[in-house]
């Protein structure tokens, strides 16, 4: 597989006509916008925005993010298996994106779905202040803030937010189809030469408990046994979120920008020999279905030669447990491992510096192995200060930080303390730095 | 102006102080002042820094058999030298001699006095005392040139309270504290370089130490099963239909205790679960797969035991903070001994 | 106390000395997949292990398993 992908950097985002890229400015027909997402009978308005880095401003309700991409030349269509996306396979030929820049879904949950949705709080981007910790503070975004049909059900609102979200995410790359990208760069992975150790990244991928939603690949969904991708295939789009959960590292943007990919790229053919991405599902509700997606990454791992993996996981509690049993089968395999992890884990989230250290009478992971012991921590992005009111909020008016508690209603725009409005949850979008896109880390004292 | 010359008090065995081997383990704790054995070395290093103004030595076996006279020796020693900082050992593999350098650490801390010590990272010593500052060692003493390289610049900067930066960056061992920090490159970049360097037998430091919890002691046995009462509780938020009192789906701080009124099995029309964590229907709609409150009946019905506590706990196992676990198992069970309960069934999701 | 739980590997890590596997986590005392008659019988040989493992000297983190179903599968 060769896939050569061509960047459009978004340096500025205004609305106006013609629309199109030029020079690192993109012009949105925000009219155009609107009609693609209502084009979904069960959407009943949507109010179109645009937002900077830097500005005063706290988009809420944040469902995903999707950077546009479009597939120029070869087979499938980026972000393949979803929203009526043809299922085949992607990652050859020629891909064209932006950089910089997410489409953004924004809608407050529908009350009967409230606490299927969310196990924690509505979620928020602080375009700048204490609160702009994360990625998400530095793109642009069109934000489409949705409101859909009171009545949908889960499955359905998911489909109606996703499919618009995708709808223009697919339009807005549509532009820059026949344009030269000022940036090109190739992506295939060199054929093994003798003397390079041989790598997998076992790229562990949160499923959701909750039948029909979670985040995909191919649009599948489902706890499922390893499957062996080519990055390429990552880079197109295979692995795509949902638009229902807020979880931390689940944001669709995210697989596609995954630093990890770039960072084994870098070193593929100098090195290492990178092998491929086997992406385990984790969050299985057994202690034997945990142990046998353990088993067969790592006799997946072997079958294709691996010498050492680099381990990822994206969150959740109980999939520490098929993670490090994971760790642990490649390790007895033979295969070295290193693992990168955020630190507060599901301990809790701290919320400020001075509950950022954690003390010596609890351990820092919940659930551990002796084999793990080359891991790179990626620390807890949490706030220097509370948050200070916002003149612009889009998204939403008011924030829900206790679903157990929905008549609790914060107003968006005011300051928060997150650690008195959220009680040990953080509602920051992205706050967890799963796959090591920051230097952000913890050290020992 | 000359910047304050540092006290140091130095704390050695009885082989370091030259007066003799294992035959000499029980030699009683004695002061001098100035520095003997290894403390000359450690002044010399300390130069115009500082000075060892005191030795304390005592004998492993002494110092191990009759901790709390030693104990008392050495805060006497403390208290009358008042030191800027302390330096013990360093113990080497010495198991007996570390267990005392970190119990005069300890010590120390207790007194506000900062301290160092230095021994082998398997030394069992550092199973006492995890706060001390300790720079890891050979195995020994042919490593001593080495661990008072470390050891000295780290105490002078304790002994002047400056700050002390990270563990890997002042030589000694983590100490269960961990903060916040930036590292030179990005996460994904190390993970890669920390492979490559494992995969090449090269070294690297894991920049997550993996550490155990603390083991519990087990309680003893329910002694006559079936004269015994019994309770359960669950972290799997089992609570009445409704949620009254809006125990929350993660991250939740405290439990609750709902009384059973004699029911025989939970129903869905007056139970449900909002665990925020799993998908938490199948709980919903049979509340006893959580909280099994028919077996349990069922089980009390047949004499399996005598009685079982007519109200159950339930907390929200999700995303809860550490110290807000360890104060609710603390409550809960001082509740349960109130209520003398023998035995209690936790299920947890 | 004795925990159930269906993770057994993170409650003996966390310092349970006592511990019984549960079916799911999703349904840790029982299975509702099966007719309410075995469902309710898989919660008593669970809780009934559960008691046992109460009435048992330990002295370290303890996995109780079903004898009985070991025992018939012999």
């Amino acid at each position: 597989m060769r896939l050569t992908v061509g960047t459009f950097p978004v340096r500025e985002v205004a609305f106006g006509a013609p629309r199109g890229w030029r020079d690192g400015r993109l012009v949105v027909d925000a009219d155009r916008v609107a009609a693609l997402v209502r084009e979904d009978r069960r959407i009943r308005r949507v109010a179109v925005d645009l937002v900077q880095p830097g500005e005063a401003a706290r988009i809420v309700q944040v469902r995903d993010v999707i950077e546009p991409r479009v597939k120029v030349e070869g087979p499938g269509h980026t972000y393949p298996g979803i929203c009526g996306h043809a299922p085949d396979t992607v990652g050859d030929g020629v891909t064209h994106r932006y950089a910089g820049f997410g489409v953004l879904i924004a809608s407050e949950a529908l009350p009967h779905i409230r606490r299927t949705v969310s196990a924690a709080t509505d979620s928020l981007i602080d375009m700048s202040g204490p609160g702009a910790v994360t990625v998400y503070s530095t793109l642009r975004y069109v934000a489409l803030t949705i409101e859909t049909l009171p009545d949908l059900d889960l499955t359905s609102w998911n489909d109606a937010l996703r499919g618009a979200g995708h709808r223009v995410a697919a339009d807005l790359a549509e532009l820059v189809r026949a344009q030269t990208p000022p940036e090109r760069r190739e992506y295939r992975l060199a054929p093994p030469a003798a003397g390079h150790p041989r790598v997998v990244h076992v790229h562990t991928l949160n499923a959701s408990m909750v039948p029909g939603i979670g985040t995909g690949i191919y649009g599948y969904t489902q706890h499922a046994l390893p499957v062996l991708l080519h990055p390429n295939e990552i880079l197109d789009g295979a692995i795509a979120g949902d638009a229902v959960v807020t979880y931390p590292g689940k944001c669709t943007w995210l697989h596609v920008n995954n630093p990890v990919l770039g960072a084994l790229y870098e070193r593929d053919g100098t090195d290492l020999a990178w092998l491929g991405s086997i992406i385990s599902r984790t969050r299985w509700g057994g202690l034997d279905e945990k142990r046998l997606s353990a088993y067969q990454t790592a006799k997946l791992a072997a079958m294709l030669g691996a010498d050492g993996a680099l381990v990822t996981w994206n969150h959740g509690g109980n999939d520490l447990l098929e993670v490090m049993m994971t760790i642990q089968s490649l390790e007895r395999a033979g295969i070295k491992t290193t693992f990168l992890t955020i630190e507060s884990d599901i301990k809790v989230v701290r919320m400020t510096p001075a509950l950022a250290e954690t003390g010596t009478a609890e351990p820092s992971l919940l659930f551990s192995v002796p084999e793990a012991d080359a891991i790179v921590s990626t620390g807890t992005l949490v706030p220097a200060d509370p948050l200070p009111a916002m003149p612009r909020v889009i998204g939403g008016r008011e924030v829900v930080f206790d679903q157990e508690r929905p008549d609790v209603r914060t107003a968006a725009a005011g300051p928060l303390d997150l650690e008195a409005v959220s009680g040990a949850y953080s509602p920051i979008f992205g706050h967890f730095d799963n796959y090591g896109l920051g230097r952000q880390s913890y050290l020992d004292y | 102006m000359d910047a304050h010359r540092l006290r140091v008090a130095h704390y050695i065995n009885q082989f370091f102080a030259g007066i003799g081997g294992e035959e000499r383990a029980e030699t009683p704790p004695a002061v001098k002042d100035g520095p003997a054995g290894p403390g000359r070395a450690i002044q010399a290093a300390l130069g115009p820094r500082g000075a060892v103004v005191s030795t304390m030595v005592c004998g492993d076996s002494r110092f191990n058999e009759q901790i709390d006279a030693a104990g008392d020796a050495v805060r006497a020693w403390l208290g009358a030298q008042r030191p800027d900082v302390v330096i013990a050992g360093p113990a080497f593999a010495a198991g007996r001699y570390g267990r005392a350098c970190v119990e005069v650490c300890r010590i120390a801390a207790d007194l506000g006095i900062p301290a160092v010590t230095g021994m082998h990272p398997e030394n069992p010593g550092l199973l006492m005392y995890r706060e001390a500052y300790v720079v890891p060692t050979a195995g020994s003493a042919a490593g001593m040139g080495a661990a008072l390289g470390a050891i000295v610049p780290l105490a002078c900067k304790l002994g002047a309270r400056l700050p002390v930066g990270a563990a890997e960056d002042e030589g000694y061992l983590p100490r269960g504290i961990r903060r916040p920090g930036m590292r030179a490159l990005p996460g994904a970049r190390r993970a890669v370089d920390m492979l490559v360097a494992k995969l090449g037998g090269k070294p690297f430091r894991t920049e997550l130490p993996v550490e155990g919890y603390e083991a519990v002691a087990p309680a003893p046995p329910v002694a006559d099963l079936p004269r015994a009462t019994i309770a359960v509780v669950t972290t799997g938020a089992i609570v009445p239909k409704g949620n009254p009192d809006h125990l929350k789906r993660c991250s939740e701080t405290r439990w609750q205790r709902y009384e059973l009124e004699g029911r025989t099995r939970l129903s869905a029309d007056e139970f449900e679960c909002v665990h925020g964590g799993f998908y938490n229907v199948p709980a919903s709609e049979n509340p006893n797969v959580v909280l099994p409150l028919d077996a349990l009946r069922e089980l009390e019905r047949r004499g399996a035991f005598a009685r079982l506590a007519d109200f159950y706990c339930t907390t929200t196992g999700n995303d809860q903070r550490f110290a807000d676990c360890v104060r609710n198992g603390k409550e809960i069970a001082e509740m349960l001994w109130q209520e003398r309960i023998d035995g209690v069934l936790l299920v947890a999701t | 106390m004795a925990v159930v739980s269906a993770l057994p590997p993170l409650a003996m890590q966390a310092g349970a000395n006592r511990v019984v596997q549960g079916v799911k986590i999703e349904h840790v005392c029982g299975d509702p997949a099966l007719p309410a008659e075995e469902d309710g019988e898989v919660r008593r040989r669970l809780v009934e292990r559960g008691l046992r493992a109460l009435a048992t000297a330990v002295e370290r983190p303890t996995l109780f398993e079903d004898a009985g179903a070991a025992a018939a599968a012999r």
